[in-house]
Parts: C-alpha cells; structure tokens; sequence
C-alpha cells in the first residue's frame, strides 16, 4: 500500500449550527478511484470542495503528499482539477474553454496547443473545437469540462457529480469514455455520486457517506455485500433486511430465526443473538410449487407473490413470507412461471447471500 | 493584479489632469453676483476684460441677492455684486463687507400685456399701479425668491398698503429674471423687472414696458467681503477687481454694453466713461 | 416648432462651423463625464465584487443603501459636495470648487451607486458554482473576477451606460459645484441652462441636440460592444 496522496485529518465542516460533514480521517490513494456515494444531502459536495481547497473546514486539514495546506490555497488547487455537475463553461469556442485553466496555470503557449487536440480528441469533441459553448448538448458540454479538467493534467482529479444531469444514452456513453481515461492516465480520482451503479463500475474503492460521515469504506464487494449496518445496507440496495435473532452458530453458518422461519446464513459473527438478516433481491430466486428445488442453496421459503412490478430490465416481486422479501427476476422468467399477485412459489437463495449484521433492538 | 493598478493609475491620472486645468488658487477670485448681470450677459463681459488686464481667474458664483449675501457672509466669496440696498447695508453694518461702491444703475418697470386690464399705463406712481393690479384682481407673478427685484416688489407692495401673499391672483414663480418674464407672458400677467433684462427678453415675449420707476434708480454696487473676519478671502483680489469695475476702463465695459445688439447702454455707469456716447 | 427647426439647423451650423465654444463645452462634458464614469467603474465594479462574490453579512442592508442610491436626487448631492468643497467646509483646503475636478466628484457620486447596484445584480446573476469552477482552474481571486466579469459583460456594460447617463446629463450638481466658468466648467447641461437664462433659446436647443447626438453616439458604440458574439 503506497502513501497516500490526499489525507484529511480530523474535518469538521459546520454551517451556522449544523455540522454537516465529520469525517475524523480519509485517505485518497495515488492511482485510484475513490467513489463516494451517497444520498443527496449527506455532504458529498461539501467534502469534495474541501478536498479541491475551494471550501474552508470549521476545524482540521488536509495533508498534500503529506504536507498540511495551510496559507494560500491557490498553488494546491492548481494541481488539482474539479468537474461539477453542470458543465459550467465560459462564453467562448469549446477551444476557448478547454484551454481556459492552461493559461491561468501558466502552461507554456506552444504545450498547450498540443494538449488542447489530445484531449479534445479523447473525449470526442475534436471536431467542436471551434464551436461557441452556448450551442453544444448537455453531454458535448459535459466532455468539454471533463476535457478542461484532464488538460491540466492533475494530480488529483474532483468529479462532483457529473453525469447526473445527462440522460441515460448520454450518461452511459460518457461514463464509457471516462473510464477508458482513467485506466491509461492513471490519476488519483475522488468521485462523488448518489448512483450506486456508476460508483461500482468507476470505483476503485468505495466510501458510503451518509449524515456527513463516512459510515463505510472499502471495496465494491464489501460494501455492497456486506454493509456495515442497516442504513448503507438499504442505501446500496439492499432491499430485504429483517430482524431475527441467532439461536446457532457453528463453523461460520448461522441458523438464523426469522418470523416463523429459520434461515441460514454464512457469517463471521462469532456471537450474539440479535442480528439484522439482509438478501439483495438479485440473490432471491423465484421457483413454482412444482418446480424441482435448486440443491445447493440452502434456504427455501414458501412464499405468496404481493407485488409485481416491472423495473426496467427486470421485474421486482415482492413476496410474503410471513415477512416480506424482495427479489428480481427476468421478464421472461415471470412468464414462464406464469407468477402474479396470488400466486404461491417458493424463493430460494444461498446461505453465502445472506449477510448478517449485529442489531442492537431499542 | 498589474490591470487593477492600471485602472488607479489611469483614474489618478485623469483626476490630476482635471485638476490643473483652469487656474491655481493664489490667483482665483471668487465673485459673487446676482442673477440679473448674468442672464443680460454682462457678467462674461465683465469677467473677460478684467482677466483680459490681470492674471486673476474669476470664479462667478450666480444666485439671487439672498444666496450671495448668505454665502458672502461664510466667506465663501471674495466680492459681491448686488442690487439691495437694505440688505447690503445691514450686511456691511455687520462687519462682513468693505467698502461698498456703486458701479451702475438701471430702473425697475412694470411689464404686461399689451392690452393692459389693470391700467397700469400712466398711472401716477408704482405703488398707485401696484393698487390698481391688486383690485382689477389681475394676475401678478412675483420673482419670490429674495432677490434685489423681489425685495423691491415687497417694498412697493408695503407702500401700497396691500398684502398680496395668499392672493389667488399673486403667484410666485422662483426663477431667475429671464424665465420669470416668460412665465409672466405666458399666463398674460404682470411682473416686476428691471430694464436690462427686459431689453434683453422683450423680443422673446408678449410684454410691453407700462410703467417705469424714474424715482428710484435700481443701483448695482461692488462690495469687498471683509478679509478680517474670515481667513480665505483673497482680499488683494477684491480689491482689484473693485478698482477695475470702478476705473474709468470698466465703467466703459458698462456703457459699451448693448450697444451694438440695442443700441443703446442696457445698464448706465455709475461714473462716467470718458469715450463713450451713452445712450437713453 | 419652428423654435425646435432653427434650433436643428443651428445645431448644424455651429458644428461644421468649427465654433470653439460648442467644441470646447462639448469636450468638458465627454472629460469630465467619461473621467467620473471611468471613477464610478472602478469604485463600483469593486463594491459589486465585493457584495456579490463574499456575501458578507449585512450584504442586504448595503445593496439596499446603493439601489437607493440610484434614485439620489442629483441636486442635493450637488449641495452636499459644494457644502464639503466651500472654504469653509472639511475639503476647502483643496480649492477643488468651481473647477472641472468638483465637477467630476460630483458626478461620480452620483454614478457610483448606479454602478455599483446594476453591477452587483449583473454578477449575482451569474451561477454561483461558477466562480467556484474558475477558483478550481487556478485562478487567482483577480483572475477570477475578471473572467467573471466577461462572463457578466452584457448586464455589465449596461451598467457603466447607465452610469454614463447619469453624469452626463447631470445638471443641477454640475452647476452647483462647477460654476458656469466658460473656459473650464462649462459643461453641455449647465450651457443649455445658461442659455435659456440669457434668452438664448436656439443656441439653447441647438446643444440639446449636440448633447443628445453626442450621447447616442457613444451609447450606440457601448452597445455594439456590448452584443458582440464572442469569437466562435
């Protein structure tokens, strides 16, 4: 593990009497990605901003390379780049703009024409270079602040949010393009999102923040499957999470009492009894009564379909159980099961798919 | 940061530019003068031929005899030409004025319609006009503004014994001499005004002169602000213009004055100009 | 009506004429009405910067002070400088009365606040976000004000031409501080009333018209300015 290029010690960012970020200790890695994800509200925006030195914390600081910024912010954020989320471009040619922060940088006159065309070239708007900003589309205005930002070749890269103003087409597209970047140009990233599906395919590693702290940190893998209590479990998708208590434990599986039933679950715990039990619905298949019973999943539950509902590529069952699960199940699936509200089926899901996390009651 | 220190580099030095031009302050004299001398024009004369003989700049400063007193008595000029006596002798009894002289004199006129309903023309005297104007209930348009003609226009009111103030007849326009006859001949009334301006505006309205005052002359003095009382006055200034407007080359600037566009003095000199054939 | 016609051909006649006066009044205006504006620029784009970029506290109680002050009756600012200016006043010393530079004050006391509010509305209109984007490129705080600025340019630009109007067709301050001294503080308002005191009226009307040619002429330049598309 390198040093860490970015270190944040002790932040506490308040706005009159609301603290709204407190995040005691963060690092930011030399070639990663680091996606923060979270709901809107939880002080995204604002920790990147103090990051980027474009916002002062009510108390701690930031280590550069090790070294406090302390003083003039100005010499950091020139070796740093930000995108918003709007593409805040100023009123000239996409050239105009791209080259924007090369002269203000002091980039020597005959560099910057030649990195002007590589990465306008890079992010496909070689041939809108002469275009005035006021008549791109929100997506070739997007890449031109992408392109603006990755000109200035950073140290480290600040995207606040950047295809959440696109469309979908034009999201997909450009998050292709980015992640095309980021893999040659390995720059550390800090990449701020509340879209739990473009923090899994950019994200090196993942930070949940939630009410201004860091609730998580750590791999896509941990985070999404193992969240570390019941509010970044339901934020990263989780969406069944029932109260049980363990009644026995050996050898790392769990048999775990839910409402009438028993389900087991591969865990870590070593002890206690009062668990919350969490399934990610793509984990929950969905068979008929009559349909042979998958062998090596673990859990079978006899369950009456109360909702279906089509989103998007998928369909989203809710089933009762005595309690209620939630799977995802292809359209086609749901056809040839000929399943609808009343029917009666059974969902199976492995023991390795549960993930069991310690629940204090009251 | 190198425009920013332009931007003040370019204002200072435009403020510096501005500042030189026209005249330091040992040589700049302040006159105070009434709006009369003005509006007829003579005050530019006046001032060009005394700059035309000496290194002073002359600064006028223009208003009705009330707000050249006041200012004089502040010290804020350094000489003053008025046409008040009552007022200028108070003011010199109060210490604030030198060595008053009297350097011309006109005469005031009633001015109105052609048509005259009031029948000032031929009346005996301006108070006996005055009387007449106040019951035929004809409009009357007073300076009202404290002026040499104002205070005039009171004193004969006084004499005639009336009160016109509050009268539905009697307004009070507050504007210099020129516009106060424009006023007056739009709305067919009379007014009070000295000779000169009305030579100077009676091709501009429908006035006619129906009544002179040959009794008592309207006399425009030069008085010196007293230099003791307040410290800025550019007493040895004063007193040259006082000599130059007195000296027999000044008093020429006088007569000569109208000459050419009337044919005649618009304000006679209170000596008299050697070279010169003064007119009626 | 046949007042305003002589009034247009004498117009006419004094420009093409050469006659000294109506240049050297004409002049006195543009100097001291551009000298007061460029003033009001810099004390006003300042002022707008300040209010509109750090939001200080009390930033409403200030902004209200200058939109009122865009409404300040220019006669008594006039007797509120003279008053400073007179011997006897806190600036006496500086003998500024009755001198182009009394004027210029004036005026720009009057064009300040013009300014400065339209100004700070111009920049308070621009995306907040966006002076923060500038600061990320590397801008330094004058960096950044000045590209905000260009950003702003059109709401900006009708701000300096409001600040324009005001002090050239300023009157009453103008002659009070001013003096109508024909050789120096004669401006074309002040003329135009000094003409019409003395009966003057086509001379009068003919600088109406000078002045409000003048006036067009150096707005319409502004404006061309102002609508120009940047280079695309």
């Amino acid at each position: 593990m390198s040093d860490p290029l970015l270190q944040l010690e002790e932040i506490v960012v308040e706005r009159g009497r609301r603290r709204i970020l407190e995040v005691p200790s963060l690092d930011v890695l030399p070639n990663e990605v680091l996606a923060v994800v979270g709901p809107n509200g939880a002080g995204k925006s604002t920790l990147l901003r103090v990051i980027g030195q474009l916002e002062r914390p009510s108390r701690g600081k930031v280590l550069f390379g090790g070294i406090p910024i302390s003083g003039n912010p100005l010499p950091f954020r020139r070796r740093m780049a930000f995108v918003f989320q709007e593409p805040l471009l100023l009123d000239t040619s996409v050239e105009g703009n791209v080259r924007s922060g090369l002269s203000l940088r002091g980039v020597p006159a005959n560099e910057r024409q030649r990195r002007v065309e590589e990465w306008t070239s890079r992010f496909g708007i070689a041939g809108l270079r002469r275009r005035s900003a006021r008549t791109l589309s929100g997506g070739e205005a997007q890449r031109t602040s992408l392109a603006r930002a990755m000109v200035l070749e950073p140290e480290v890269l600040l995207l606040d949010e950047p295809f959440s103003s696109l469309d979908a087409p034009t999201r997909e597209s450009l998050i292709d393009d980015l992640d095309a970047v980021l893999t040659t140009n390995r720059v550390a990233t800090v990449f701020v999102t509340h879209d739990r599906t473009e923090a899994l395919r950019l994200g090196d590693r993942i930070a949940v923040l939630m009410g201004g702290k860091v609730r998580q940190l750590g791999t896509a893998a941990e985070v999404f499957s193992s969240p570390v209590d019941s509010e970044v479990a339901a934020f990263v998708g989780v969406e069944t999470i029932l109260p049980g208590r363990i009644h026995r434990l050996s050898a790392g599986l769990a048999s775990v009492a839910v409402g009438d039933h028993t389900i087991e679950a591969a865990t870590e715990l070593q002890s206690d009894a009062d668990v919350l039990v969490c399934l990610r619905p793509e984990d929950v298949i969905v068979s008929g009564l009559a349909d042979a019973i998958p062998m090596s999943a673990r859990n079978h539950l006899r369950a009456t379909i109360t909702r279906v509902r089509p989103a998007g590529p998928y369909v989203r069952l809710e089933l009762d159980a005595g309690f209620t699960l939630v799977a995802h199940i292809t359209k086609q699936s749901l056809e040839e099961l000929a399943l609808s509200p009343g029917s009666n089926a059974v969902a199976s899901f492995k023991a390795t798919a549960v993930h069991l996390i310690p629940h204090r009651p009251g | 940061m190198s425009s920013r220190t332009a931007a003040l580099g370019l204002v200072v030095a435009s403020l510096a530019l501005l500042a030189s031009s026209c005249g330091g302050d040992a040589n700049e004299l302040v006159l105070g003068a009434t709006t009369s001398i003005q509006d007829t024009g003579l005050l530019d004369e006046i001032v060009r031929a005394f700059e035309g003989v000496t290194d002073y700049h002359v600064k006028p400063s223009v208003g009705g005899s009330g707000e050249v007193l006041a200012k004089a008595r502040r010290g804020e000029l350094d000489v003053i030409m008025t046409h008040s006596p009552a007022d200028e002798d108070k003011f010199i009894a109060d210490g604030e004025g030198l060595d008053k002289r009297p350097v011309m004199t006109n005469f005031f006129l009633i001015a109105g319609p052609e048509a005259d309903p009031a029948g000032v023309r031929g009346t005996a005297s301006m108070s006996e006009a005055f009387k007449r104007i106040a019951s035929g209930r004809t409009i009357f348009i007073s300076r009202g503004d404290q002026s040499g003609t104002h205070l005039r226009e009171l004193a004969t009111w006084g004499e005639a014994g009336i009160t016109p103030q509050g009268q539905p007849w009697y307004q009070e326009s507050s504007t210099g001499q020129g516009q106060n006859m424009i006023v007056a001949s739009d709305k067919g009334a009379y007014t009070l005004v000295d000779s000169s301006t009305f030579t100077v505006f009676e091709k501009r309205v429908g006035l006619r002169a129906l009544l002179r005052d040959t009794e008592k002359p309207n006399i425009y003095s030069v008085i010196r602000v007293a230099s003791d009382k307040h410290q800025n006055v550019n007493a040895t200034g004063a007193i040259a213009l006082a000599e130059f407007i007195t000296s027999p080359a000044g008093q020429c600037v006088i007569a000569d004055f109208g000459m050419e566009e009337y044919g005649k003095s618009l304000f006679e000199p209170a000596a008299r100009c050697p070279s010169a054939n003064v007119g009626g | 009506m046949d007042l305003i016609w002589d009034g247009v051909t004498e117009a006419l006649r004094l420009i093409f004429s050469g006659d000294s006066y109506v240049y050297e009044v004409t002049f006195t205006s543009l100097l001291v009405s551009g000298s007061a504006t460029l003033i009001a620029l810099v004390l006003g784009l300042s002022i707008a910067s300040f209010l509109a970029f750090r939001a200080p506290p009390g930033r409403t109680l200030a902004l209200s002070a200058f939109n009122a002050g865009m409404a300040l009756p220019p006669v008594a600012v006039g007797l509120l400088v003279s008053i400073m200016l007179w011997r006897t006043g806190p600036l006496g010393q500086l003998h500024l009365l009755y001198s182009r530079t009394a004027i210029v004050i004036a005026q720009a006391v009057i064009a300040t606040p013009v300014v400065a509010a339209l100004s700070t509305a111009a920049l308070q209109g621009l995306n907040p976000n966006l002076r923060l984007q500038v600061l990320a490129l590397g801008a330094s705080r004058w960096q950044a004000a000045l590209l905000l600025f260009r950003e702003a340019r059109i709401p900006l630009l009708a701000a300096a031409m409001a600040g324009f109007g005001a002090a050239i067709s300023e009157v009453g301050a103008t002659i009070m501080v001013g003096g109508n001294i024909k050789c120096s503080s004669l401006t074309l308002t002040s003329a135009i009333v000094l003409e019409v005191g003395q009966g003057d009226f086509e001379t009068a009307i003919a600088l109406s018209f000078i002045l409000l040619a003048v006036i067009l002429l150096l707005i319409t330049l502004f404006t061309v300015l102002q609508q120009r598309r940047p280079p695309a």
